[in-house]
């Protein structure tokens, strides 16, 4: 009986198990902990194909950009708290808000459930276009190839179910990340590597900066 | 002294600094304007890779080592350099008279800094990581404090991140010698390029976020932004092409180009002639704008690519793409200008809103026409001798396709006397003529109508100098 690599196959489930948080769950905190643990995910996936530093760039990079969008809601939620001494209710409102969770029936039972069913539905068809993909990319391992497809769908999938700011974002995080474990083992490179991170610290400030930009002073 | 430091760094540097000098909105435009301006002039005048006339002892090098990548800036790009500077200028001067927000003018230099470093990286798939960057120091510009974040800024934000992979995986697909026929690799290659430039500069069927953004946010920082990446895209994409000899001669590729750029200047130009909105009717004159880049980049087909004996000179219609640039931005400029001038007084740029606005505006009325008729190629303006050599060109090569690029360059006219119809009916039955512009608003857009009529009367004067950047 072959031996078994049980790490990426871990890796994988904490992949469809962070995104499918991602696209059922309407709470901020809870999503941005399921950021962090798909990071935790593409991290033990790209570790095979390129040395432990670089790997851990992405990593850490990941978890700035929820660091930053994190810091950026608990300062706008500070924001519309203080001035008009609203209660502590109206804040956990506002947190639970559309702003916030994404947009008008995210939160309700059956828009959880049709974002579950579509996922799995791309999930599937993810997993089984996986094998294809590892003929284009020969370097690229099963285990991987199913991480990066569910990423990129489920990604695009929360890019089609939202217009709001921090639902985007997050979608975007989730697609570049499915991205970034196929292109590590296409072009293990440390300057991509770093430009990634960048980019991706980019994605986070600028969600941060839409979601803060009507609470900012007026322009000219 | 290095050319990326000249053209690369300095303005990324000086952004940078007038990032935090927003206080003195003057001083800003005039130090970013100026830069810009200086830029250009040296573009102009000092030789990448010889010793300068009046130093001899100084030599710009035209390469600079970046993590063992390299940026290169050589001569052959001086031409280039001199028109996207020149036109970072011209936009960012405009910012103080349109009132596009303090931030156009720093966020405008580092754009133009990373797009210029998109185009000297090598290897060229880097460049798809620096256009991102670009996008996203954009954001600011497009949504200013103080107001929500639209939807046309989260989608913009999204199309150009989608792009982003499309471009990285077709340059570590595509490889520099093919035998005939091509692979499936290279097939694959080849649509992913495709898709991620469609992606980037918003070609059919990927235009939703251009439509969006110019119809909800500011008009000038939107087509700047818009200008900038279609420029840099464009040019990028016509280096890729020549930078691949096989690809050069790849004659779908042109067929491909040709059929993209006809949809979009026919459904850009339909829409428009049909469009109640002056920013969403913006949106669709851009969509325009690409459709005519992409067909004046699939006029400039090699030989080898339309069946003759080997070839690899580029065809003279390859500077027809480059000769657009310029009245293409320049109209572009005073029509954006003029809309922000509208919209500093009115509620939304709906027909309803701006409703004999021609009466207290008539100065950036008089702008925003000239600058529509121009790009719906009415002769004497400066896009008439343009668009009349690309439909004659293209009546040798594809003359069936010719008619619909002019019903849309015709349905562009009809959204034009529309507009003026609209602007010159004022609800009251009797109206004042006043005129509310400032100064400096009056001198930009007489200017660029002044322009206008110049390049349309005499194209001589620039096109020689556009079509000298032909790779």
């Amino acid at each position: 009986m072959p031996e078994v690599d049980w790490l990426p196959l871990m890796s994988v489930l904490l992949v469809i198990a962070s995104s499918f948080t991602l696209l059922i769950n309407p709470a901020w905190q809870t999503s941005l902990v399921a950021l962090s643990i798909q990071y935790l995910g593409v991290f033990i996936l790209v570790s095979n194909v390129l040395p432990l530093g670089i790997a851990a760039v992405k990593l850490v990079a990941g978890w700035m950009a929820g660091i930053v969008l994190a810091m950026s809601i608990s300062g706008l939620l500070r924001r519309v708290a203080v001035p008009q001494d609203v209660s502590a209710i109206s804040r956990d409102s506002l947190g639970q808000s559309d702003s916030l969770a994404g947009s008008p029936g995210w939160q309700t039972r059956s828009g959880r459930a049709f974002r579950l069913l579509t996922g799995l539905l791309v999930g599937m068809a993810g997993l089984s276009l996986a094998p294809q993909l590892t003929d284009w990319v020969p370097k690229l391992s099963i285990e991987q190839a199913w991480g990066s497809v569910i990423l990129l769908g489920v990604g695009l999938l929360q890019l089609g179910f939202t217009i709001q700011p921090l639902r985007t974002i997050l979608g975007l995080l989730t697609f570049l990340a499915g991205f970034e474990i196929i292109f590590a083992t296409a072009e293990p490179s440390a300057l991509v590597a770093g430009l990634l991170a960048v980019i991706n610290l980019g994605l986070a400030l600028a969600g941060a900066y839409l979601l803060m930009v009507d609470t900012l002073g007026e322009s000219a | 002294m290095n050319s990326a430091a000249i053209w690369i760094l300095a303005p990324i540097f000086v952004g940078g600094i007038l990032f935090f000098l927003q206080r003195f909105e003057k001083a800003l435009v005039l130090a970013g304007a100026g830069l810009a301006v200086v830029l250009a002039l040296l573009a102009w005048y000092l030789p990448i890779g010889e010793a300068l006339p009046f130093l001899p002892s100084i030599t710009i090098q035209d390469t600079m080592f970046v993590l063992g990548r390299q940026f290169i800036l050589d001569d052959a790009d001086r031409p280039y350099l001199f028109l996207v500077y020149l036109m970072v200028a011209i936009w960012l001067g405009g910012s103080a008279a349109a009132r596009s927000g303090k931030n156009l003018v720093p966020v405008g230099l580092i754009v133009s800094g990373l797009l210029t470093a998109a185009l000297a990286v090598e290897p060229t798939l880097y460049a798809a990581l620096l256009i991102e960057m670009a996008a996203l120091v954009s954001i600011p510009v497009l949504a200013p404090p103080g107001k929500p974040a639209s939807r046309g800024v989260l989608r913009f934000i999204t199309f150009q991140t989608l792009g982003m992979p499309f471009i990285l995986l077709s340059g570590w697909l595509l490889p520099g010698v093919v035998s005939d026929p091509p692979s499936q690799r290279v097939i694959t290659a080849i649509v992913m390029l495709m898709l991620g430039f469609a992606l980037l500069i918003a070609i059919f069927p990927f235009h939703s976020w251009l439509i969006s953004l110019a119809g909800e946010v500011n008009p000038y920082a939107a087509a700047f932004i818009f200008f900038c990446l279609l420029s840099t895209v464009s040019k990028f994409g016509i280096d890729f092409m020549h930078h691949l000899e096989w690809l050069r001669d790849y004659a779908p590729l042109y067929s491909i180009l040709r059929l993209l750029g006809i949809l979009m200047i026919f459904t850009g130009g339909l829409w428009a002639a049909f469009q109640r909105h002056l920013g969403r009717m913006l949106g669709y004159a851009m969509l325009v704008i690409v459709g005519s880049c992409l067909l004046a980049s699939s006029l400039g087909a090699p030989a080898a690519a339309l069946g003759a004996a080997s070839s690899t000179a580029a065809s003279p219609a390859t500077g027809l793409f480059f000769a657009f640039f310029l009245p293409n931005g320049l109209a572009l400029a005073a029509w954006a200008l003029s809309l922000s001038i509208f919209k500093n007084q009115t509620e939304n740029l709906t027909y309803r809103s701006v409703q004999g606005l021609a009466y207290t505006l008539p100065v950036a009325s008089a702008g925003l026409l000239a600058a529509h008729f121009s790009l719906a190629s009415l002769p004497l303006l400066a896009g008439f001798p343009l668009y009349s050599a690309m439909f004659s060109s293209l009546s040798h090569s594809a003359p069936s396709t010719v008619i619909l690029a002019m019903l849309g360059v015709g349905g562009l006219l009809a959204g034009a006397l529309r507009t003026l119809a609209v602007l010159i009916t004022s609800p009251n039955a009797s109206p004042a003529w006043s005129m509310t512009e400032t100064r400096l608003q009056v001198i930009f857009i007489v200017t660029a109508i002044f322009l206008l009529f110049v390049m349309g009367l005499f194209p001589q004067l620039y096109i020689p100098l556009l079509s000298a950047l032909i790779p």
